[in-house]
C-alpha cells in the first residue's frame, strides 16, 4: 500500500510539475495527461473504495470530486469537459455489456413479471412525485408564479425527468462487482424497460409542455415519426450491427479489442449523425451478438476485458470531475428532498410492482435499491428541457443536476449493498460461461 | 547468413513482423485480397500503405468519415499512440547485446547523421530554389522532413551471422531520431529546447518510476491494464505539455523500465503488444487523413523519396564499414520507411498547429512511395539473405 501511495505522489508530482513550469497548452494538450492521471488515480481510489465496502466507480467519482474544478483543480473544468470526449464511446461499450449479459432464453419466464414490476413501478413514481410537485410547486425554485395548465406541464415535465433511472450505473456496478444472479438480472430489465418507456412518455409530456407553453404543437406527427425513428430505428441499426459483428468474430475472429472498440465508435458517430440512439443501438448490438450467434467466448470476454475497465474508470472519474457541486450548494436542499421522496416512490412503487408480478421473495425486495441511481439518460432529458425553454428548463436543469449529483454518489453504494445482500457479489467468478466478466478477472486468492 | 522477415501467424512484435513481412511483389499480390490482410489485420507487405491509403480515402478530402474536426479532436490520443511508440523504441534501445555494441552505436549515429543531413541539407537547397510556401521556415522544415526521412522499419533478426548486428542497428538508430524530433517539435512550439527538454526528461522521468513500481504491483491483469493505459497516457500528456515529443518522453520511460531492476519492461511490452496494432494503425490512419492534395505535396514528396533512398545508401556504405556487416544487407533493411517517420512527422505538425498540413503531406505521401519502392528494389536480395 505504502508503495502504491509512493506512485500516486510521483503521478502527482508529475501532473504539478508540468503545471508549474509547462505553458498553458490549452485542454486538447494536455488532455493526454488528464486521461493518464485518472486512470492511475481514480483506479487506486477505487481500490480504498472497495476495501471499505463500497462500489469501486464510487472512488472514480470521487477521484473526480477531489481533483475537479470545484474541488483540487488538478483537473480543470477545460480538461473535465475534454475529458468526456469518452462518454460517447463509454455508453455504449456499457450499452453493448448490458446487451451481452441478457440472454432472452434464460429471462422468457420472467418477462411478464419483470414488465409488470417496471411498469407498475413508474406508474406509482409518477403518481407519487408529480402529486408532490403539484402540491409544492410554489416553494420550488423553478416557475413560482405559473397557474393552471402550465404548471401541470411543468409538473408532468419535470417528474417525467425525475423518474427516470440510469442504465449506464447500473450495469457499471455489476459489471465492477462481477455480479450474477436474479437480483442483477432483474434491477437491469427493469431499468433498460422502464427507460425506454420513459424516453417515451417524455416525448409526450413535451408535445404537451410545447402546445401549452410554448410553440404551440410545432412539430406534431413529425414527433412521434421523429421518436420512432429514435428508438426503432435505433433497435435495428444495432441488430444489424450486431449480426455483423457476430460474422465478423466467426470469419475472422482476430483484434477483437480494436473490432469492439470500432463498434462502439461507429454507433457513437453513426448515432450523432443520423439521430439514432446510442444506448439503444449498441443494447440492441450486444442482444443479437449474445441471443442470435454464437460467440467465441473467451475471445470477445478477453476483448472486453481489455476495453472496459479504462473506459469505466475514466467514464466516472469524468464524471465526478462535472457533478456540479455549485448546483448542489445552490439547490441542494430542495434537491435532498425531492431525491428522498424519489427513493420513498422508488420503493413503493416496487413494493406494489413486485406484489403485482407475484414476485415478492427476500432477493427481489432488494430492486428499489438499485433503482436509485440517475446520470446520464436524466441530464440529457434535463439538458433537452432546457433547450427549449430557458427560463424555467434552466430552472429545472439546475435542480436536475443536483439531484443527479446526490444519486450518483448515493445509488451506486445502495445497489452494491443490494447486491451483497442477495449474495450475487463475484457471482461471476464461479460461472466462467459465456457471460462477459467486464473488466475485472477473478481475483487472485491474497 | 539470414535476416529472415515473419511472415502471417508469427507473434506481432512493432517491427517488420507485423509491419513487413516477406516483400516479393508475387508475395503481396498474393497475400493481400486474402482476408484479415485486406482489412490491415493480417500482415502484410508493406501494411503501413493499408492503412495510410485507408486514412486518405476516409479523410476530408475524399469520403469525409474523418472530418478535420475528427483529426483535430484525435490530437490527445496521438499524443498517447506517440508515447507508446516511444516505449518500443527505448525498450529496442535497451534490449542490444555486448557483443561489439559501441561499435553498433557508432554506425548507428553515422547512419543517421548522413541520411539525415543528406535530405534536409539538400532539401533545404531546393526549398529556398523553388520557395513553395511552407508552413514552417526552411530550414526547420527540410530539418523535420530529414528527421522524419532518416527512420527505417525495424526488424526482428533470427539467425545468427550478421543478422544480429544489422537488426541491432536499426534498432540503435532510432535513439538520435526521437531526440531531433523532440527539438524539432520545441522549435516548431517556439519553446526554448533546452527548458523543455530538461522538463520532458524530469517528468518523464518522474511518471516511469512511477510505472515501475505499480506495473509489478497490480492485483489483477485489468488492474495491470489500466496502470499500463495510464502512464502510456501520461507519458503521452509529458511529451505534449512540456512542448517536445512523446516519444522522447515514451523513450525514456522505457529505457529507465529496462535498466531498472525488476520485470517492469517484460511487462510493458507484453501490455503494450496488445495495444500495439491499434496505436499504430490509428496512427497512419490520421497520417492519411490529414493529406491534403495539392501540387506542392508531390514538389516535397519526389525529392524526398529520391534524396532519402540517396541518403540511406550513402550511409549504408559508410555505416556498414563501421560495423563491419554487408553493405548490401544492411542498404536493403535500412530502405523501408516504417511508421516512425509517418509518427514524427505528425508530432511535428501538431506543434506547427496550423492548418497548412504540407509537412506530414510530403512525408506520408514519401512514405506510401517508399514503401512501394522498396517492396520492388529489394525483393531478391531478401530472398538469397533468408
Amino acid at each position: 500500500m505504502i508503495v502504491r501511495t509512493g506512485a500516486l505522489l510521483l503521478v502527482i508530482a508529475t501532473v504539478v510539475l508540468l503545471r508549474e513550469f509547462a505553458a498553458d497548452e490549452g485542454p486538447r494538450r494536455t488532455m493526454a495527461l488528464a486521461l493518464g492521471f485518472s486512470l492511475i488515480a481514480a483506479s487506486m481510489l477505487g481500490e480504498v473504495a472497495e476495501r471499505l465496502r463500497l462500489p469501486r466507480l464510487t472512488g472514480y467519482l470521487a477521484f473526480g470530486l477531489l481533483c475537479g474544478p470545484y474541488m483540487l483543480n488538478l483537473i480543470t473544468a477545460d480538461m473535465a469537459r475534454e475529458l468526456q470526449i469518452v462518454n460517447g464511446l463509454a455508453i455504449a461499450l456499457i450499452a453493448l455489456i448490458a446487451g451481452l449479459e441478457i440472454n432472452l432464453e434464460r429471462l422468457r419466464a420472467r418477462l411478464r413479471a419483470i414488465a409488470a414490476v417496471g411498469v407498475v413501478t413508474v406508474g406509482v413514481m409518477y403518481l407519487i412525485l408529480g402529486t408532490l410537485f403539484l402540491i409544492v410547486w410554489p416553494w420550488l425554485p423553478i416557475a413560482p408564479e405559473a397557474s393552471g395548465v402550465e404548471r401541470l406541464a411543468m409538473v408532468l415535465v419535470l417528474t417525467a425527468i425525475v423518474v427516470s433511472f440510469s442504465p449506464t450505473v447500473t450495469i457499471a456496478v455489476i459489471a465492477e462487482s462481477r455480479a450474477r444472479g436474479p437480483l442483477s438480472e432483474l434491477v437491469l430489465a427493469v431499468v433498460v424497460l422502464a427507460d425506454l418507456f420513459l424516453i417515451l412518455g417524455f416525448t409526450l409530456v413535451m408535445q404537451f409542455a410545447r402546445a401549452t407553453i410554448g410553440d404551440a404543437g410545432s412539430e406534431g406527427a413529425g414527433l412521434m415519426v421523429r421518436l420512432s425513428w429514435e428508438i426503432f430505428g435505433s433497435l435495428a441499426f444495432g441488430a444489424l450491427l450486431g449480426a455483423l459483428f457476430a460474422i465478423y468474430l466467426r470469419t475472422i475472429g482476430r483484434e477483437l479489442t480494436i473490432a469492439l472498440l470500432a463498434l462502439c465508435v461507429i454507433v457513437t458517430v453513426a448515432g450523432q449523425a443520423w439521430h439514432l440512439e446510442p444506448l439503444l443501438a449498441a443494447l440492441a448490438a450486444g442482444l443479437a451478438i449474445e441471443n442470435i450467434a454464437p460467440v467465441r467466448a473467451d475471445a470477445l470476454r478477453d476483448a472486453v476485458e481489455r476495453s472496459a475497465l479504462p473506459v469505466l474508470v475514466v467514464f466516472f472519474a469524468a464524471a465526478g470531475a462535472s457533478l456540479h457541486l455549485d448546483a448542489l450548494a445552490t439547490i441542494g436542499v430542495a434537491a435532498a428532498i425531492v431525491g428522498g421522496v424519489r427513493v420513498f416512490a422508488i420503493r413503493a412503487g416496487t413494493h406494489l410492482g413486485l406484489r403485482v408480478a407475484g414476485a415478492g421473495d427476500r432477493v427481489s425486495r432488494l430492486l428499489w435499491m438499485g433503482l436509485v441511481s440517475q446520470a446520464g439518460v436524466t441530464l440529457g432529458l434535463a439538458i433537452l428541457v432546457a433547450a427549449e425553454f430557458s427560463d424555467w428548463g434552466s430552472a429545472v436543469q439546475t435542480l436536475v443536476v443536483a439531484m443527479i449529483a446526490l444519486h450518483e454518489l448515493v445509488g451506486p453504494i445502495l445497489f452494491k449493498a443490494a447486491l451483497e445482500r442477495a449474495g450475487e457479489v463475484g457471482g461471476l467468478d464461479h460461472e466462467p460461461t459465456l457471460a462477459l466478466a467486464q473488466g475485472l478477472e477473478p481475483r487472485r486468492p491474497s | 547468413m539470414a535476416v529472415a522477415v515473419a511472415g502471417a501467424g508469427d507473434t506481432p512484435e512493432v517491427g517488420r513482423d507485423v509491419l513487413d513481412p516477406p516483400r516479393q511483389p508475387s508475395v503481396w499480390a498474393r497475400l493481400f485480397p486474402a482476408r484479415g490482410v485486406a482489412l490491415g489485420l493480417g500482415a502484410s507487405p508493406a501494411p503501413s500503405l493499408t492503412f495510410i491509403l485507408t486514412g486518405m480515402l476516409l479523410g476530408p478530402q475524399v469520403l469525409a468519415v474523418v472530418t478535420t474536426d475528427v483529426i483535430v479532436r484525435m490530437d490527445p490520443v496521438v499524443s498517447i499512440a506517440l508515447a507508446a511508440l516511444g516505449v518500443f523504441v527505448g525498450l529496442g534501445l535497451a534490449g542490444g547485446s555486448s557483443r561489439g555494441e559501441g561499435r553498433l552505436l557508432a554506425a548507428a549515429l553515422l547512419e543517421v547523421a548522413l541520411s539525415v543531413a543528406v535530405v534536409a541539407g539538400l532539401l533545404y537547397v531546393l526549398l529556398v530554389r523553388w520557395a513553395i510556401p511552407l508552413p514552417a521556415s526552411p530550414w526547420l522544415f527540410a530539418l523535420a522532413a530529414g528527421t522524419c526521412a532518416g527512420a527505417s522499419a525495424a526488424v526482428r533478426a533470427r539467425g545468427s551471422g550478421d543478422a544480429a548486428p544489422v537488426a541491432r542497428l536499426v534498432d540503435l538508430d532510432d535513439a538520435p531520431l526521437v531526440v531531433l524530433a523532440a527539438m524539432a517539435v520545441a522549435i516548431a512550439g517556439a519553446r526554448p529546447v533546452g527548458h523543455a527538454l530538461v522538463l520532458t526528461a524530469g517528468a518523464a522521468l518522474c511518471a516511469g518510476v512511477a510505472g515501475w513500481l505499480l506495473f509489478e504491483r497490480a492485483r489483477s491483469e485489468a488492474e495491470r491494464g489500466v496502470f499500463v493505459a495510464g502512464i502510456i497516457a501520461l507519458l503521452g500528456g509529458v511529451g505534449a505539455h512540456a512542448g517536445t515529443s512523446p516519444l522522447l518522453s515514451g523513450t525514456l520511460a522505457a529505457l529507465l523500465w529496462a535498466w531498472s531492476p525488476g520485470r517492469a519492461d517484460p511487462i510493458i511490452a507484453a501490455d503494450l503488444r496488445k495495444l500495439q496494432h491499434p496505436l499504430v494503425a490509428l496512427l497512419l490512419i490520421v497520417a492519411g487523413a490529414s493529406v491534403q492534395w495539392h501540387a506542392a505535396v508531390l514538389w516535397i514528396a519526389a525529392p524526398l523519396v529520391m534524396l532519402r533512398l540517396i541518403g540511406k545508401l550513402l550511409a549504408s556504405v559508410v555505416a556498414a564499414r563501421v560495423a563491419v556487416v554487408p553493405t548490401g544487407l544492411l542498404a536493403t533493411v535500412l530502405l523501408p520507411p516504417g511508421v516512425l517517420g509517418v509518427a514524427i512527422a505528425l508530432n511535428v505538425q501538431q506543434a506547427l498547429g496550423t492548418r497548412d498540413m504540407l509537412l506530414l503531406s510530403g512525408v506520408t505521401v514519401a512514405a506510401v512511395a517508399s514503401e512501394l519502392l522498396t517492396v520492388f528494389l529489394r525483393t531478391e536480395e531478401i530472398e538469397e539473405t533468408s
